[in-house]
């Protein structure tokens, strides 16, 4: 049997009113706004290209979905967001500085195996296009540049969307779980090998005419493996060619298996039902996490007195805490000097980011701010993290 | 009478409200400020502003605006091309 790798096409599901995606349609503005319920879609958008993000931010969030649309100019913000928020769909370019397209897919599909990915490139860039897939990618493309290719776009990130990411299967097959992969398998009596994937996990199932032979998870071999395989509720799969020499160690038939292993499924549902509770971002400190809730703010870094540096979605965190305190230092030999009283803050409006640096007992905050937000917001914001700032 | 000297017994400097604008090289090109407000204070905030500007650009974020929030004074600028328009305000209770 030839090697069957199974790709879910997003070009199949074509979206109700697809009228609202033209270029020129004025973006929705957000301005940081908090999630407003359980049906919210979030497009997290990653290019270098500040222009791009600004084009396609317009264009994603009228499409008919109504999704919120992020941006990150960075790969590590992209990440901090990912961690922070939970997102349907990430749209990223895969050559940028520093961090690129590949790690950030990489690292995504490791951290959030149900969220839906698309790869941009620019124009002559389809070298990539084996390699993006192999990362699991849902979707590949070159960035559109005619009305007809951003139709096309919207479009297929629409469907993507609509299809949603949380609602278990397996890709390749949507909302089919691994019991009837293995039972569609089994009865056609196929010989293959089926290899799953789930973030960084890779389990295989060997089938030979129909009986399942065994199955191998990291160091697990046998039923045990394909227990653990089994209990896998998300994740991508493709089917190669058979090993007829495989040794077997599973002899039970395979409906047996499949009964002894949903016991296994039923018991990885109860524990990740325990495990539900309020979203932790595990890249960020304890201290930073009340900080990174006020409204607008993108990236932080904390400097303590001891020389201590704790951040969240700063790419050069070194470079940031010794131009922080520069600038404070700056600014606070310029309160003594003209007798201003203490500095409360340096707040700062860009095309890039907004900011807000503080010094507060013996410590430095830089705040990277969402650029949309004005001078009377970015002001609130920084009276809000001094006043954190002062609990801790 | 001095309008800016320190005051001990009522304790942070009374600050005059207006604007001025300075170079790239930090020289005062115009200013709606009082005469009687010191130049080299003023040269000496636009020194900071056009550093903090510039090494921002450096860092990879660029600022259109610039303010800093002292308990007696707001200072805020607008950047201008390297140079840089600065709006002094006192703090109003």
């Amino acid at each position: 049997m030839p090697a069957t790798a199974q790709a879910w096409s997003p070009l199949e599901v074509t979206p109700s009113d697809p009228a609202g995606c033209g270029p020129s349609s004025p973006s929705e503005k957000k301005d940081g706004a908090p999630p407003s319920g359980g049906g919210l879609r979030r497009i997290l958008i990653l290019d270098d290209d500040q222009e791009f993000l600004d084009t396609y931010g317009r264009i994603l969030a009228r499409l008919p979905s109504k999704p919120e649309v992020r941006v990150a100019t960075c790969g590590t913000r992209a990440l901090a967001l990912l961690e922070t928020e939970p997102f349907s769909l990430l749209i990223t370019d895969l050559r940028m500085p520093k961090i690129d397209g590949f790690q950030v897919l990489l690292a995504a599909r490791r951290r959030f195996p149900t969220l839906r990915t698309v790869a941009i490139t620019g124009l002559g860039e389809q070298k990539y296009r084996a390699r993006a897939y192999a990362s699991g990618i849902d979707l590949y493309t070159e960035k559109p540049t005619t009305p007809s290719e951003i139709r096309l776009f919207s479009e297929c990130v629409d469907a993507l969307l609509m299809q949603g990411g949380n609602d278990g299967g397996f890709r390749g097959i949507q909302s089919k779980s691994l019991m009837d992969l293995i039972q569609i398998e089994c009865l056609s009596q196929n010989s293959g090998i089926l290899r799953i994937t789930r973030g960084s996990l890779e389990g295989r199932v060997w089938i030979e005419g129909g009986d399942v032979i065994d199955a191998e998870l990291q160091d697990l071999r046998g039923a045990e493996a394909f227990k653990q395989i089994f209990g896998w509720k998300t994740g991508n799969f493709e089917i190669l060619p058979g090993d007829p020499n495989r040794p077997r160690t599973i002899y039970n038939p395979y409906e047996s298996l499949l009964l002894d292993s949903a016991q296994t499924l039923d018991e990885s549902a109860a524990d990740e039902g325990a495990g539900e509770g309020t979203l932790e971002a595990p890249g960020m400190s304890r201290v930073l996490q009340p900080l990174a809730q006020v409204r607008g703010v993108e990236s932080l870094l904390l400097t303590s007195g001891r020389g201590q540096c704790d951040s969240w979605g700063v790419e050069s965190p070194e470079e940031v805490s010794g131009w922080t305190h520069q600038v404070l230092s700056d600014f606070q030999a310029l309160g003594e000097l003209l007798e201003t009283g203490p500095l409360r803050s340096v707040e700062a409006a860009g095309s890039v980011q907004g900011m807000v640096l503080l010094a507060q007992n013996g410590r430095e905050l830089m705040a990277g701010l969402d650029r949309k937000l004005n001078a009377r917001l970015i002001r609130a914001a920084g009276r809000e993290l001094a006043t954190y700032l002062s609990k801790e | 009478m001095n309008t800016f000297a320190k005051s001990k017994a009522m304790g942070p400097a009374r600050f005059p409200r207006g604007s001025y604008t300075v170079s790239s090289a930090g020289n005062i090109v115009i200013s709606t400020l009082p005469g009687s407000f010191p130049r080299d204070r003023m040269t000496a905030i636009g020194k900071v502003i056009i550093s903090t500007l510039a090494s921002a650009r450096v860092l990879g974020t660029p600022f259109t605006e610039l303010a800093a929030d002292f308990a007696g004074l707001e200072i805020r600028a607008r950047d201008l091309a390297g140079g840089a328009i600065i709006f002094i305000t006192p703090q109003e209770y």
